[in-house]
Parts: C-alpha cells; structure tokens; sequence
C-alpha cells in the first residue's frame, strides 16, 4: 500500500518538475547560442528561440531580429550561418 | 617552466605540462639568442631579478581539466574558443618558423584578447577557475612566445 504510494508520489513529482527542468535546460543552450554568435561577431543579442534539427544542429532567432543555424562541421569547428 | 595544457569540449590541443630550459631572458621575443656581449655582462643579475619576480607556479594540467569540465561555459562555447585558440596557435607557429606574418605584439594583442573572453565567462559562475587564470596568464605568454618553449609545447 504504502510503496504504491511512493510510487504515485515520485510520478507526480517526475511530472511537476520535468517542465522546468526542461525550461532551464533551454534556457542553458540558449545562453551558449547567443555567446558562441557573439564569439563570431555577428549581431544577436540573446537567442530568443530555438529549433533543435539534430545532435549539435539549431535554428535561432536572436532578440535582434536574425536567424541563425548554428552546427559543428566535421572539422570540428562552430559554424553560424545567417538564414 | 610549464605550460598551459588546453583542452575544451572534450578534446585535446595538446598543450602539454613541458619543462623548458631557456628563460625569457636567454632569447629575444621572436626566440633568437642574444649576441649583445653587453647584455652577457648583466645576465647574472637580470637573471637573479627574473628568478625574483617569476610567476608563481601553477598546476597547468589542473587548470586544463578544471576548464574541461566546468559548468559556465556551454559546449558550443567551450568548442568555439577551442577552434580560435587553435587559430591562435597557427600564427604563432607561422611566426617561429618563418617570422612573418603578425608581429609578437599583435599576437600578444590576440592572446590578451581572447583570454579576456574566457575570463568573461567565468568571472561570475567559475570565480576560482577565473583567479587561477589570471595568475597563469604571465607565463602562459611568456611560453608562447618563446620559440623553444612553443615548439616543446607543441611537441614538435
């Protein structure tokens, strides 16, 4: 009875948090975006969204009006193409 | 004398911990020996006063794995600023061995910049890492941009 409980109460909890914690992860990639455009001298501002294409591979749309794809190349290096 | 060992985004640039023979005073920036005689008069002395005023030493191979793993800068970041000190690397090479291209103080000008652009991303989140840069910074340069040192560095 009493571990149906736990168990009920560990998915509420799961459910409750898992939206924020979600949010801050965003938020987190979102603040590594807008620094690795700035890194490259392209004007943005702050990522205001963001579209996950793959692994490494996002669409934003900065504060300023621009949009970038930003994705690694097989060299390895960061690369920021204006859309 | 050690150098800093880089390594971001989960890979290595190879800067390893490298011991070095020569002090900045024993070669000039672009790492050619000094044939002034006069300056052989003094050496004795500047060195006492270099030896006195040296860095203190740091744990570079701490520092790299501290900057592998710390939290305040994203992976993207972490992978940019790996590529631009790649680039940095590439000129200072092209000005050992062939001693054209930038000039030391534009590279140093390089070096300071894109050191203040780490910093900036750890002065609020990574404070300790932050402090413990700042005080590499001096023998990190003094190493670059002595050729014998850079080339141990770069293990070439």
């Amino acid at each position: 009875m009493m571990k149906n409980f736990y168990i009920s109460a560990l998915a509420m909890l799961m459910l409750i948090c898992a939206p924020t914690l979600l949010a801050q992860e965003d938020e987190k990639v979102k603040k590594d975006l807008s620094t690795v455009i700035a890194l490259q001298n392209k004007p943005c501002g702050e990522v205001v969204t963001l579209q996950r294409l793959g692994e490494n591979d996002y669409i934003v749309s900065c504060r300023s009006g621009h949009r970038y794809r930003v994705s690694v190349s097989e060299s390895g290096r960061v690369q920021v193409t204006e859309q | 004398m050690a150098v800093l060992s880089h390594a971001v985004a989960g890979d290595t640039l190879a800067i390893e911990a490298v011991p070095s023979e020569s002090t900045p005073l024993e070669t000039d920036s672009k790492g050619s020996k000094n044939t002034d005689p006069c300056r052989h008069e003094h050496k004795g002395h500047a060195a006492e006063i270099a030896e006195e005023e040296a860095p203190p030493a740091i744990d570079f191979e701490e520092l790299k794995l501290r900057l592998r793993k710390t939290g305040a800068i994203g992976f993207f970041t972490k992978l940019e600023l790996k590529g631009q000190i790649g680039d940095l690397f590439d000129e200072l090479e092209v000005f050992h061995e062939r001693e054209s291209g930038l000039n030391i103080e534009q590279l140093e000008e390089h070096f300071n910049l894109l050191l203040m652009k780490l910093l900036v991303l750890l002065q609020d989140d990574d404070t300790s890492l932050h402090q413990d840069i700042v005080l590499a910074r001096p023998t990190l340069w003094i190493t670059l941009s002595d050729a014998t040192s850079f080339y141990a560095l770069i293990g070439t």
